[in-house]
């Protein structure tokens, strides 16, 4: 009985699963028995362990995150305000909306080409992954506007509230369910992005260039050890931004709550 | 005061030509009739399509549908709907004189039951500052021992100042013998 009640935590769930996974991933590693086509998990860690201990390994994480998540941040603040600019009027709305679209629906490739002909390949994940996520956090929070209550607003003005709180107290929130659902998508696709367009530009020093050097090399270990990293990093980051969303979603909570 | 006020939407006349001179009005009449209408423009929500409307403020109002903000706690709602810091004795005083219990001052309204949220927006509008005060069906959801002594408790409350309650309840109109202002409803056209 008790047995059955641990198993059936989400975590236990998750790392049985994982387990599971890797013993796949090790048994179909096994059966191909060619470390080219398919390196063992085994492998994978060995290729890690060489490879944590030398600084290129971190500056290269750090290159590639720190573009990455400031593309991630120019799309989240770009989107919503873009958003908020657009749900103030009919036609600011009408002229940003065909922009959203265009890079909502050109495909990434072209981008990455175009801003290789205009730029340095440094600022490429950096652009990439903002022109990515904004037309998601775009929608999302277009939508939270369209969705605000109208009664609350009617409330705010009756009792003449001030501007400040209005934001605090019924905007935000409203709208915060949505920017979150944004981010959570945004930070997946930002890091796929990212890196892909890291692998075709090929910025000295980022992950991109490390899985294209692992690529002409044929290490595959290395190759899935940067991938692994690549995910774990998207898993950090994404567990870092709704943490921070969390926050001060319950900060809003609280807010009014007490006098002082 | 309203003065030969006249309302549609879109296509559809709500009011024609509707006149009350009192500081405090109960206006009654059927679904439909226009009362949360009327009382939306007296609060300055809605502008009329023909003659006026003057009303003093501050405003408050308990409105039909609660319009409480849900993640706020009871607290919370009172407090942000208010200019200024309001004490927290102020609003401990309020809560006390409508009946919410203490338990549920500092929970999330969107866990309260439907007869505490009552209460919330009632002390939110009684609360001393509003010069005008309107109440939409205000004591719907409050159970029957409590409702007199709410119900006298508002209507202390509003002494002196400006209000308008719209309301089915006969017990209400009688309770407050307020000057009626009956609206029988248009006829719809064809």
């Amino acid at each position: 009985m008790i047995f059955t009640t641990a198993l059936d935590r989400p975590r236990v769930r998750g790392l049985i699963a994982a387990v599971f996974w890797l013993g796949v991933w090790q048994a179909a590693a096994l059966a191909l028995g060619n470390e080219v086509l398919l390196a063992s998990p085994a492998k994978v860690v060995g290729a890690f362990a060489r490879l944590a201990p030398t600084n290129g390994f971190w500056a290269s994480i750090g290159y590639s995150a720190a573009r990455i998540a400031g593309g991630f941040a120019i799309a989240a603040a770009g989107g919503a305000a873009l958003a908020w600019v657009a749900s103030l009027n009919r036609w600011l709305a009408a002229l940003i909306w065909p922009a959203v679209r265009a890079i909502r629906t050109v495909p990434v490739v072209c981008f990455i080409v175009l801003l290789l002909i205009w730029a340095d390949s440094s600022w490429l994940s950096v652009t990439i992954s903002a022109l990515m996520v904004l037309p998601v956090v775009y929608a999302n929070v277009e939508e939270g506007i369209k969705r605000q209550d109208e009664g609350l607003d009617e409330l705010a003005r009756v009792f003449a509230m001030p501007a400040r709180r209005r934001w605090l107290a019924i905007r935000l929130p409203a709208v915060l369910p949505h920017f979150t659902a944004a981010c959570r998508v945004g930070v997946g696709l930002a890091w796929k992005a990212g890196v892909s367009a890291e692998v075709i530009g090929l910025p000295d020093g980022s992950i991109g260039d490390r899985l294209y050097q692992a690529k002409l090399v044929l290490s595959t270990g290395d190759l899935l050890c940067w991938t692994v990293v690549i995910v774990a990093c998207s898993f950090a980051f994404e567990k870092l931004v709704l943490g921070a969303l969390a926050a001060f979603e319950s900060w809003l909570a609280r807010g009014y709550a007490k006098s002082s | 005061m309203i003065r030969d006020v006249s309302f549609a939407y879109s296509q559809t006349p709500v009011l024609a030509g509707i006149s009350a001179r009192a500081s405090t009005l109960a206006v009654t009449g059927p679904n439909g009739s226009g009362k949360t209408t009327l009382l939306k423009l007296i609060l300055g929500l809605l502008a009329p399509l023909a003659g006026a409307v003057t009303a003093p403020a501050p405003r408050a109002a308990v409105f039909q549908d609660d319009r409480l903000i849900e993640h706020l706690t009871a607290v919370g709602n009172v407090r942000v709907a208010h200019p200024g810091k309001v004490a927290d004795q102020a609003i401990a005083a309020e809560f006390r004189a409508v009946g919410l219990a203490e338990e549920a001052w500092l929970r999330p309204v969107r866990e309260l039951s439907g007869g505490q949220r009552r209460r919330v927006c009632l002390a939110r509008a009684l609360l001393p500052g509003a010069q005008l005060v309107c109440l939409d069906e205000p004591f719907t959801g409050i159970d029957a021992e409590t409702l007199p002594t709410v119900r006298a408790y508002t209507r202390d409350r509003l002494s002196g100042r400006d209000a308008a309650i719209a309301t089915h309840n006969p017990d209400d109109l009688s309770f407050f013998n307020w000057p009626r202002l009956h609206l029988p409803g248009l006829p719809k056209s064809e």
